[in-house]
């Protein structure tokens, strides 16, 4: 029925653990691992490669979490959530308790996400072909809602910076008629594709962290000193995820559903998830501040997006991210298509995908529960001794992002300064961030909607399904404006 | 002592000899790493498969390393312009390389006349125009007619500005209005799509009613057992692909210049300007070498490309020429905005 042996396990084993370094080192991500090893799995059968690629696939998604809790650098663009939550935790003492719930919510999310994926397939292909543009370009417009709830008590600079985010984001080639648009002459060789998002996003966390402590004065190490000093203040239990279980569902079919969408980028499941989890909780003006749930939902949905992007592949022949685009390649290499045809007329390969997935998220759970907490001591490493390091991985990860530009390597640095002077005048980096992630998808629906409507704006709201996220859009955005003005008179009455 | 010097002297020419011998056997790619550009950042689409395959054969024929870097048009360009002319740096790559050009695209400094074009190592007839099984039309010309037809009725056809579907479409609106009157060929739309799932993706949404892909990525979508919704049919070949019963635009009659229009997208092998004619000429021995193995023209063919070598020296004529005769017909044609301004 599947294949597997222990020639299958071992590519398993190695491609997660590949995958896990991959998506724990800045600049490196799951697409750049897949990329890297597609002409190697040539060499061997199409299932073995399967074993190997879906490894560095969920490795690659879940090792981003490592660096974003230890020392809030996301290791990749859909765990940028995690550090919002877990990097605080990390900073009270709690990393390996952060790490652990973090993998966990990864497995889960995994997992749920394999479950839709093995039972679901046909239906949610259907479904996704009624996703026009236009639900397309409202569905990342909802995940843009994520800015107006980071920006609790300071709205305005939040937002601005949101859409400042999306302006940059559109700087380089437009795509339909291949004219440069706010690009200098001088630069519209390394400015033809606009700034690269992983040192852009390097830069924003990494580089200007460090202009600032150069500037305050560098601390010791990443937690605070009696933390160092003493134990764990609290340590991993899975109870800890007692009173999560809706969260994680939840989050989980958020990513998986982001995922099914061809098109709409990784980044955004775990964007909407983050949202919706301030949405839902109890304590919304407590995410933020190192809050399981936060981080719950962060790593449940960008694990969630492993499945869900397999539907629209394995059914439609569409890949549904950046990954997933890459792995076509590895089938039309063995001369296999992709397609509509692809479960009825591959059943064996068809369940031994699933099988390959299962066991992956199984690995990679191992492969990273118990290792972490000798990983996590990083943050007890002097900052003297780490920042070299992580400015040299950083500069190695944007140098090659694209295969060697040196223009990166600027960008990188450009963008911490710009980071640094962010800080300086109250402008978050983070909402900044969110608008250049989905600043190009944005556009292009939109473009792509009005292409089909030959022009007319009211297309956005001629769609059943359009209206439903219309309406999902202005609830979450009225929620945030009265959160916003509930957290400013907190603020001026604790002045 | 005089008989110790001769011995000597015979043992250091030998040694010389020997080395040189050895030197000559050895080509100039022999354990060098070399990295292959592509136009493309996608690793499923046929410049991709080309590259990958053809580097592979090459790796071992030339007993080098080569490594397919998908960087995308842009990049390639730029890579093989600043590339140092050693020949760790090749760019493999299709029409594109200059239609890009023409089109205004990328940067004249990107023409022909700053790289050096190596040997054509083959070519890819699988441009395809299709449109949805249920269209009232079964291939391009019967288009034409049934807009002429029907005079309230458009047709939205999805290509990419500046690659080889832009220059399909355009022969294609010169010819309907050539045929069948301007009035025919203003309603024949033209409709901006990005990657091969975008304009699948703008023909199942109902925004485009023909979209041009690579054959072999669409040929699954034919199949009669395909759920209706995503069921198409193609409409239109810019050159034969054997076994496939769908009319190519010259069977149609749809000509160019008065002569019938066939495009094939041919992948060269480019390198940085002033490479020595030495690595061009080993190079090109080499593709001329695993174009003539069976193993390598069966997994082209597998994905219905064809090996189809052509010396470095041949091909220069043949592309520069193929670009010339290009060059007029894109000059003359509207542009994509005045197109899509409609």
């Amino acid at each position: 029925m599947i294949t597997f042996g222990i020639v299958q396990f071992f590519a398993a084993l190695i491609g997660v653990i590949i995958g896990i370094i991959f998506g724990a080192l800045p600049g490196m991500t799951a697409t750049m691992a897949v990329v890297v090893f597609l002409p190697l799995t040539y060499a061997y059968d199409l299932s073995t490669s399967l074993y190997l690629l879906l490894g560095l696939y969920v490795g690659g998604i879940s090792g981003g979490l490592i660096p974003a809790i230890l020392i809030n650098i996301p290791g990749t663009p859909s765990s940028i959530t995690t550090g919002f939550d877990g990097y605080p935790m990390a900073k009270r003492g709690e990393g390996v308790r952060a790490l652990r719930i973090g993998i966990t919510a990864s497995l889960v999310g995994g997992i749920i996400s394999l479950i839709v994926l093995a039972f679901f397939t046909p239906v949610l292909a259907r479904f996704a072909i009624k996703f026009s543009a236009v639900e397309k370009f409202l569905v990342i417009l909802f995940a843009m809602t994520v800015i107006a709830a980071l920006s609790r008590g300071n709205m305005t600079k939040g937002i601005f910076s949101g859409f400042l985010g999306v302006l940059i984001s559109l700087i380089g080639i437009f795509p339909d008629n291949q004219m440069m648009r706010m690009v200098p002459k001088i630069f519209a060789d390394q400015l033809r594709d606009g700034f690269q998002l992983l040192p852009v996003l390097i830069g924003l966390f990494a580089f200007s962290q460090m202009f600032e402590q150069a500037e305050n004065g560098m601390k010791d190490t990443f937690v605070e000193e009696d933390v160092l000093k003493g134990k764990q203040t609290r340590k991993f239990s899975f109870k800890d995820l007692k009173g999560q279980s809706i969260n994680l569902i939840r989050s989980s079919l958020i990513g998986t559903f982001i995922g099914v969408l061809p098109g709409v980028g990784g980044s955004a499941a775990s964007l909407m998830s983050y949202s919706q989890c301030k949405a839902w909780s109890k304590h919304p003006e407590k995410l933020g501040t190192g809050q399981v749930e936060g981080l719950v939902a962060s790593e449940a949905a960008n694990n969630g997006l492993t499945g869900g992007a397999l539907v629209p592949l394995l059914s439609l022949g569409i890949p549904g991210d950046s990954t997933t685009a890459a792995l076509v390649g590895a089938f039309m290499l063995q001369g296999v298509q992709v397609g509509p045809l692809f479960i009825s007329q591959n059943p064996k390969l068809w369940y031994t995908i699933l099988f390959a997935l299962l066991l992956c998220n199984i690995l990679m759970f191992i492969v990273m529960f118990y290792p972490i907490k000798y990983l996590a001591n990083i943050i007890k490493v002097p900052m003297s001794k780490l920042y070299p390091a992580v400015v040299l991985m950083s500069v190695v990860g944007a140098f090659s992002a694209r295969n060697g530009n040196m223009f990166d390597v600027v960008t990188l640095i450009v963008f911490g300064v710009i980071g640094y002077l962010f800080g300086k005048i109250g402008l978050p980096s983070t909402t900044f961030l969110i608008g250049f992630i989905l600043g190009r998808d944005l556009e292009k629906y939109f473009v792509d909607s009005l292409k089909g409507s030959g022009g007319s704006l009211l297309v956005f709201f001629q769609r059943p399904m359009g209206l439903v996220i219309w309406g999902l859009i202005i609830i979450f955005l009225i929620y945030a404006f009265f959160d916003n003005r509930r957290a400013r008179k907190q603020n001026s009455a604790a002045a | 002592m005089k008989k110790t010097l001769a011995v000597l002297l015979i043992a250091i020419m030998c040694t010389f000899t020997f080395a040189s011998c050895k030197k000559q056997t050895k080509n100039s790619f022999e354990g060098q790493n070399i990295r292959a550009v592509i136009g493309s950042t996608s690793t499923s689409g046929d410049s991709y498969m080309i590259a990958d395959i053809t580097s592979r054969y090459l790796s071992k024929q030339l007993k080098a390393n080569i490594k397919v870097d998908a960087v995308g048009a842009g990049p390639a360009l730029q890579t093989i312009s600043t590339a140092k002319p050693d020949g760790k740096t090749i760019m493999i790559f299709h029409d594109m390389t200059y239609l890009g050009v023409l089109f205004g695209a990328f940067d004249k400094k990107y023409a022909l006349e700053n790289m050096v074009i190596g040997p054509r190592v083959g070519i890819n007839p699988g441009a395809i125009f299709a449109a949805k099984a249920s269209a009232p039309y079964n291939n391009m010309k019967e288009m034409a007619e049934y807009l002429k037809a029907n005079p309230d009725k458009h047709a939205r056809v999805a290509v990419e500005a500046g690659g080889v579907s832009h220059i399909g479409f355009i022969s294609y609106y010169e010819w309907v209005a050539k045929q069948y009157g301007q009035d025919v060929a203003d309603r024949v739309d033209v409709v901006i799509g990005g990657s091969t799932a975008d304009k699948c993706q703008m023909l199942w949404d109902g925004n485009a009613d023909v979209i041009f892909a690579d054959y072999s990525s669409l040929l699954q979508y034919t199949d009669p057992k395909v759920e209706d919704k995503l069921r198409m049919k193609f409409v239109g070949l810019l050159d034969k692909i054997d076994g496939e019963s769908c009319p190519t635009f010259a069977e149609m009659g749809i000509t160019l210049n008065g002569e019938p229009f066939v495009f094939s997208k041919e992948f060269i092998i480019y390198l940085p300007k002033d490479t020595p004619a030495e690595l061009v000429k080993e190079l090109d021995a080499a593709v001329s070498e695993i174009s003539k193995d069976e193993t390598f023209k069966a997994e082209m063919a597998k994905l219905k490309y064809k090996v189809d070598y052509l010396s470095a020296e041949e091909t220069k004529k043949h592309i520069i020429e193929k670009r010339d005769s290009l060059e007029a017909l894109i000059k003359a044609a509207p542009s994509l905005d005045k197109l899509t301004e409609k």
